[in-house]
């Protein structure tokens, strides 16, 4: 039977790496692509190294398993004639609006080789929400059987994830300073809880970087992940031209 | 022989944990490793994968059920070949 020594784990965390791509506002379908390429190939290599996405989107609509098309109806015509896209997806959660201010994560963590069990995973990415959002001084919470995390306003992010051959990709969101007006054109959660952003919480723009920095840092920490490769571009991603939904 | 599709452990016995959808039908060839349901907790998605190359013959829950960890999701007919060799 193999045996690790508290010292030999230290080590192996300690040589853990994770490529960061810190990526603007990506185009979902295009985020879609790196995602799946980076999912095989951390397939394929069976190591410990992990990928973090980091981006917005243009306004689009997706749609998780817990989603319904009850959450689109009111809507619908609109959407349509805004040109904004609906896509119905294989992760958790329900169905959410993505707009620029909001911050989409996306951790590709090999659970099976960094020791995590599914429970292990989903608490440690809402603690790392949790200790984001306590470093932007907003006291934030979970509640059972839910996927989003909550303030006393309402809830200001989503968990939206799954799980691939232990390795985890999709991720979550959070509205840092969204056009609230258009978030708010789905019923994004079945529990009639308000949708809010880190901006209308604290009465104040929230600063985009500072979240993105702070939970990215989180998560290389709850992870245990010590070698961190920053980028900002990748050699997958073309700029592509999109026609932008404006809501009236 | 009949091999189980179990829940494997995920280490989120006090959560709802709930059959998403079947990825393969009764009938349906799979091979080692092939998605065959797909599991749902709040928040997350989890792919279950086949045991063995063969032949789903049942499935024991259907999509929005309720199951557990060690729970068996259905079956597969084992492919001949895939089963392990006798020792000589």
């Amino acid at each position: 039977m193999k045996t690790h020594s508290p010292h030999s784990d230290l080590l192996q965390k300690q040589n853990r790496a994770i490529k960061i791509y810190m990526l603007g506002c990506v185009d979902f379908d295009s985020l879609l692509v790196l995602q799946k390429h980076a999912l095989e190939e951390m397939s394929r290599q069976q190591t410990d190294q992990a990928v973090l996405f980091v981006c917005e989107h243009p306004p689009i609509i997706t749609v998780g398993r817990e989603g319904s098309r009850n959450q689109l109806t009111k809507y619908y015509q609109e959407f349509k004639s805004g040109q904004i896209d609906v896509r119905w997806l294989n992760r958790g959660g329900g169905a959410l609006l993505h707009a620029p201010g909001q911050l989409a994560v996306y951790p590709l963590f090999p659970l099976n080789q960094i020791g995590m069990c599914v429970h292990d995973y989903q608490i440690g990415i809402k603690q790392a929400l949790i200790d984001m959002a306590a470093e932007q001084r907003v006291e934030a919470q979970t509640q059972p059987d839910s996927a989003g995390i909550f303030s006393r306003c309402g809830q200001f992010a989503s968990l939206g994830a799954a799980i691939q051959s232990w390795i985890s990709y999709y991720g979550f969101y959070i509205n840092v300073s969204p056009d609230m007006k258009l978030l708010r054109l789905i019923d994004s959660n079945q529990y009639d809880h308000r949708l809010t952003s880190l901006s209308a919480i604290l009465t104040r723009e929230a600063n985009m970087s500072s979240v993105r920095e702070s939970i990215v840092r989180q998560l290389v920490l709850k992870f245990g992940y010590q070698n961190t490769h920053f980028f900002t571009k990748h050699p997958l991603l073309h700029k592509v031209k999109k026609n932008v939904y404006v809501h009236a | 022989m009949a091999t189980p599709i179990l829940v494997p452990q995920l280490g989120c016995a006090d959560q709802n944990l709930k059959v998403s959808l079947w990825l393969s039908r009764v009938g349906e060839q799979v091979v080692t490793g092939d998605r065959v349901v797909e599991l749902l907790i709040p928040g997350v998605t989890i792919d279950v994968e086949s045991p063995c190359s063969g032949t789903i013959v049942s499935c024991e829950y259907q999509s929005g059920a309720e199951v557990r960890e060690g729970s068996v999701l259905g079956w597969i007919e084992q492919i001949e070949s895939d089963q392990p060799h006798a020792l000589e």
